[in-house]
């Protein structure tokens, strides 16, 4: 600018005459003084007032919204400042939101501030072009720098396409030509990543040879190996074929044999490599155990590497005699020595069994500070039950240990435990064990030392440790943890901790915990990204911490576990990001998850009995449609369709789910269905709608709300309608139902210790063209209490209340492995007159009483069980009389699994009426409760 | 109207790059401003020639090389002195004018600075630690030092070589010195492979 006034100047001069040149020359000077002088005088004045106008946030060269902007400590109107600008940059990158960040400026006085983000995208798919044979799973297993569903970053991709050749290298694809190209998905912050791959080369193997001392022929060798000559040459699979090999030499004792690869000749012309293997077998190694029967498996690891032939006999000794004192062996004995013979190590272990022993009973002595049965429940040593060993001789041997560093922890520094096995009679023994616990060690004083922000006595409830306690310093350090814990949750950040520990006395400590308190941390803003769909609204409903509160630990967390539960995103980050030491931001970053979710399935039913023609036919093909949409509307609600049918039969559910209704925390639920059955003596129809609230209490109480309304009709009667099954006769039914759930059991499918307790009610009114009306509650209590160790005692109760014309399918049942032991599926209770078929009653009342225990100590998921049921069904509640309860009593094995125990059972009516068994057997998987 | 315009153009200015990131390492980010304090108050002077070519480029691995030793290598403790004495150092080269004028320049005060030299101290003692002893020079490495580099160079220079024995200790220290700085290069070099290193090339 200031050349195209000289230019201008220069012209304007050449027009002038002499002395007018040379009177301007001198003005011109002047005014170029005057021009430098002010610019250089206004620089250092705008230097020292220049300040911070305006900013803005540009993000992928578009402009931010003002989320954004609060990442930025530097506000509008102060001055301008190098260092805060980069801070900022740092802080902003910290959030992991952006992969680059870059600040301009306009204006020396008022200056423009711009910050240029990049989003940091991630990756939603990595596609592999060129050649369909290429194992696209393998290459992604391959790939480290980039993974789909991590971040992109454009600088890793040399880095990945190198990886990416020693992945196809792996799978025998050489010198491939590799180009990599991105695209980003619209309307959200994801690329994919392409990878086209060209040009790659596979060799075929000509030759294997082996050098070295092979000891088995060639050709054996190569019989083991799956590459093989004239094969494509994969490096994955000739890998895989040298660990076989080192395999193959292990099992013949050459546990130290070492297979390499000697050499691999390429020839590029032909496009073959020729392979050699060098072997070297080393020493053959035997082990030899004399005396008892012990797995070799258990002692080849020991010598499978060089090791000093000391050490390797003791840790032989040490797995030998832990074994044999499993078995039984108590008073085993174990020597050894080694020979080299030839090339041959020989490890020859020598064991003295002795008797066998079953330790029939533990006691203590010298018990000061622990009852007996309270070290048994700390060590968890089971009490006694008949016919199962309370503790193996491994375990017993282990016990010293154990019991010393419990005694530790209690303050015992020096506890010393031996044991003797006083015969009891035959081959049982009692493990006495005699325990010298020696000296405690106490904490005398505990002082806090720069502890401000609270007082003693809250501060003292926070640690584990107390005056006149134990001590111990590992009580001690996890106290320090505690203490850091509490801080954070108080909303500190910066607390420093530290603990000194003092002989004050003989056996008696002092702790003082040095704290260097921080700074209680405000949350200035908070931000939220990573949101394309879902509504900011949605989001902030699920914090428990709002801008101005303090930065509660455990409050940052709930609100993480809240937007997890929404169900919505696959990832939720929070971070701080702190502003000064008593201001911070709080960032949320999510990312979406896929919203739309559909399967077909397609599938055979069998009928029970064999038909003639194919309308009626035996095998009916069937299929299912699902289609799920979430996050619909970016509130976090969901809508499903579901749809099956077959020839027979078609049904149809839609669902919609929502986690408030109205702005209530409730999980909403809105299902309406419509089916329709054909079968052989009659056809139905059922149309229902029910709307559902389920409201969280805490976190193992809820109370649910349902309204309902349910209509069936029959069509095509070929029987009378009493003789249809009462699920599918015909009824209407418009209800509203509650239930209070309060569940404390420590595992909903195989619970051992807790409680569950269950109200609910339905109350059926006439409206919309329906004709039963009726209230029914029905209330539930278990009870399990953990006997001893694995052994369990439980019990239910259920009483069922209802008035009014309850249709058949609503009244109360019992019968069977889930209800009543000593009748069939719902045969207890009131029947038909003329058929006998059970038809419920208004009345139940059970109560079922069960003790479980483990059945072979060696099988721990193996359990039985001996149960005594009581109880009936009542035409009405009148009727309910508990002297006309009946009983059963039974036996039963369970094999738990993750989804709750296999059941078989025996169940003993001890009253049986005419016509009903006196034993039955039942199969279920799953609690009776 | 000319000089309207002049003065109308002497105080327009164009949008400028102020500060950006230059290198990240294990998510730790070096911005331009952090070099360009580096290079500003001397923080590397001992280690790098003010006269070098590339020195940009010098103070941005040396800048890399500290920030990945002072993350991986684990923490040393630093006396308020120390980050005194080499304070002084730097007052005493640029005067105490200059200092506060280029504090004033990057908005930063002189605990800030003190941020910058800790960073720099932590570095020094970190290696020194890891290869200040045990440096071990044997006498044929003095000899092949003696006859392969000292002699040809005083020959260059037209000087008379002095014997071995009276320049023992200085041929034996410069040797040290380049064993224990190979040493630290290896090391470095090591950590690299451990680290998540992006550099950020601007024009």
């Amino acid at each position: 600018m200031r050349m195209d006034g000289l230019v201008l100047m220069s012209k304007f001069i050449r027009d002038f005459s002499p002395q007018r040149k040379s009177t301007f020359f001198y003005v011109f000077l002047l005014l170029l003084f005057l021009f430098f002088l002010p610019q250089k005088s206004v620089s250092q004045s705008q230097k020292n007032s220049s300040f911070v106008a305006r900013i803005f946030v540009m993000i992928d060269g578009q402009e931010s919204g003002e989320e954004i902007g609060e990442l930025i400590p530097i506000k509008e109107g102060e001055p301008f400042s190098l260092k805060k600008i980069s801070q900022s940059i740092k802080q902003i990158y910290t959030t992991g939101l952006f992969s680059d960040v870059q600040v301009s400026k306009e204006g020396d006085q008022e200056i423009l501030l711009t910050f240029h983000l990049t989003r940091r995208l991630f990756i939603r798919k990595i596609v592999f072009k060129g050649n369909k044979k290429f194992p696209s799973k393998k290459l992604k297993d391959g790939l480290l720098s980039l993974r789909e569903g991590s971040f992109f970053m454009e600088k890793k991709l040399s880095r990945t396409v190198e990886e990416l050749k020693n992945a196809l290298y792996r799978e025998g694809y050489f010198n491939p030509e590799i180009k990599v190209d991105t695209k980003r998905v619209a309307k959200s912050s994801s690329v994919d990543v392409f990878f086209e791959i060209h040009s790659a080369r596979k060799f075929i193997i000509r030759t294997i040879a082996f050098s070295g001392e092979k000891i088995l022929p060639e050709a054996e060798l190569k019989k083991e190996m799956k590459s093989k000559e004239g094969k494509v040459y994969i490096p994955s699979v000739f890998d895989e074929d040298i660990t076989r090999l080192q395999e193959v030499y292990d099992s013949m004792n050459y546990q130290r044999a070492e297979i390499e690869v000697e050499e691999k000749r390429f020839d590029e012309k032909e496009e073959c490599v020729d392979l050699i293997l060098k072997i070297i077998p080393h020493e053959k190694i035997e082990i030899i155990v004399k005396g008892a029967q012990v797995p070799l498996d258990l002692l080849k690891p020991i010598w499978e590497a060089r090791i000093f032939e000391e050490w390797g006999q003791t840790e032989g000794h040490a797995k030998i005699l832990s074994y044999m004192r499993e078995k039984g062996y108590l008073q085993c004995s174990v020597t050894s020595f080694v020979e080299k013979v030839d090339d041959e190590l020989r490890v020859v272990y020598e064991v003295i069994p002795r008797e066998k022993y079953k330790i029939q009973e533990i006691s203590f002595e010298g018990l000061k500070y622990f009852t007996p049965s309270q070290l048994e429940k700390e060590l968890g040593i089971m009490g006694k039950t008949p016919f199962i060993d309370r503790i193996d001789g491994a375990r017993l041997f282990d016990l010293p240990e154990e019991i010393g560093f419990l005694y530790k922890t209690k303050g015992f520094p020096n506890t010393s435990v031996d044991f003797t096995f006083p015969l009891l009679g035959g081959k049982r023994v009692k493990a006495l064990i005699n325990i010298e616990e020696g000296n405690q060690e106490k904490i005398q004083k505990i002082d806090f030392q720069g502890v401000r922000s609270v007082d003693r006595k809250t501060i003292l409830e926070q640690i584990g440790s107390f005056e006149g306690g134990p001590f111990f310093q590992l009580n001690v350090q996890k106290d320090i943890g505690k203490l850091e814990n509490f801080y954070l949750n108080q909303g500190i950040r910066g607390t420093e901790i530290e603990a000194r520990v003092e002989r004050t006395g003989e056996d008696l400590f002092s702790v003082v915990f040095a704290v260097s308190e921080g700074k209680k941390v405000e949350i200035e803003n908070i931000v939220i990204t990573g949101n394309v769909v879902t509504k900011r609204s949605v989001i902030i409903r699920e914090l428990r911490i709002k801008e101005g509160d303090y930065a509660f630990y455990e409050k940052i967390r709930e609100s993480k576990r809240r937007l997890e539960n929404l169900g919505v995103f696959t990832q939720v980050r929070i971070e701080e990001i702190p502003l000064s030491s008593e201001k911070g931001n709080l960032v949320i970053n999510v990312r979406e998850g896929e919203r739309n979710y559909a399967a077909v399935g397609i599938g055979l039913e069998t009928k029970t009995e064999p038909q003639s023609n194919v309308w009626n036919t035996a095998i009916i093909p069937r299929g299912t449609a699902e289609y799920i949409r979430s996050n619909i509307l970016g509130s976090a609600a969901q809508l499903s369709l579901i749809g099956q049918f077959s020839l027979k039969e078609k049904r149809g559910v839609i669902s919609w789910e929502q986690p408030y209704f109205f702005g209530n925390p409730m999980a909403t639920y809105l299902n309406a269905w419509w089916e329709m059955e054909e079968r052989r003596s009659f056809s139905y129809e059922r149309r229902g709608i029910s709307l559902t609230g389920i409201h969280s209490l805490s976190e193992n109480m809820m109370l649910l709300l349902t309204l309902r309304w349910v209509r069936t009709e029959l069509f095509n009667l070929k029987i009378e309608p009493s003789e249809v099954d009462r699920q599918q006769r015909p009824f209407s039914v418009t209800s509203v139902s509650g239930s209070f759930i309060w569940d404390r059991r420590d595992d909903p499918f195989n619970p051992a210790a807790g409680s569950f307790l269950s109200f609910a009610f339905e109350w059926a009114y006439p409206l919309f063209k329906v004709e039963y009306y009726y209230l029914k509650s029905f209330l539930k209590h278990q009870q399990f209490i953990p006997v001893f160790p694995r052994v369990t005692f439980s019990w239910i109760s259920r009483l069922g209340l209802g008035e009014g014309k309850i249709p058949i399918h609503e009244r109360f049942f019992a019968g069977g492995s889930n209800s009543f032991r000593g009748a069939e599926f719902d045969e207890l209770g009131p029947k038909d007159s003329l058929s006998q078929v059970p038809v419920g009653g208004k009345a139940l009342f059970l109560l079922n009483f069960e003790l479980s225990f483990p059945l072979l100590s060696a099988v721990e998921n193996l359990s039985g069980a001996v149960f005594y049921d009581k109880g009936s069904v009542f035409t009405g509640v009148k009727d309910l009389s508990l002297s006309q309860l009946r009983d059963a009593l039974g036996i039963g094995i369970r094999y738990r699994t993750p989804l709750g125990p296999v059941r078989l059972e025996l169940g003993w009516n001890l009253n049986p009426r005419e016509e009903e068994k006196r034993f039955l057997v039942f199969i279920t998987i799953g609690n009776v409760f | 109207m000319v000089l309207f315009h002049f003065s109308f153009f002497a105080h327009y200015s164009l949008a400028e790059t102020v500060d950006h990131i230059v290198a990240v390492v294990n998510e730790k980010v070096i911005t331009l401003t952090d070099l360009r304090i580096a290079e500003t108050f001397c923080l590397y002077d001992e280690e790098i020639d003010p006269g070098a070519e590339n020195i940009h480029q010098l103070f941005l691995e040396m800048m890399i090389d500290q920030k990945l030793v002072v993350l991986l290598a684990g923490a040393e403790a630093v006396e308020k002195e120390e980050v005194d004495s080499f304070q002084d150092k730097i007052i005493e080269k640029m005067g105490s004018e200059e200092l506060e004028k280029k504090l004033e320049e990057f908005g930063l005060d002189r605990d800030d600075l003190r941020e910058y030299i800790r960073d720099k101290i932590i570095y020094q003692k970190i290696i020194k630690r890891r290869f200040g002893q045990g440096v071990i020079v044997s006498l044929e490495e003095i000899e092949d030092f003696y006859k392969g580099r000292y002699v040809p160079s005083q020959k260059e220079m037209e000087v008379e070589p002095k014997p071995m024995m009276e320049i023992l200790k200085e041929i034996e220290s410069t040797i040290k010195q380049e064993k224990a700085k190979s040493n630290v290069e290896d090391w470095i070099k090591n950590l690299k492979t451990q680290a998540d290193i992006l550099i950020y090339l601007k024009n």
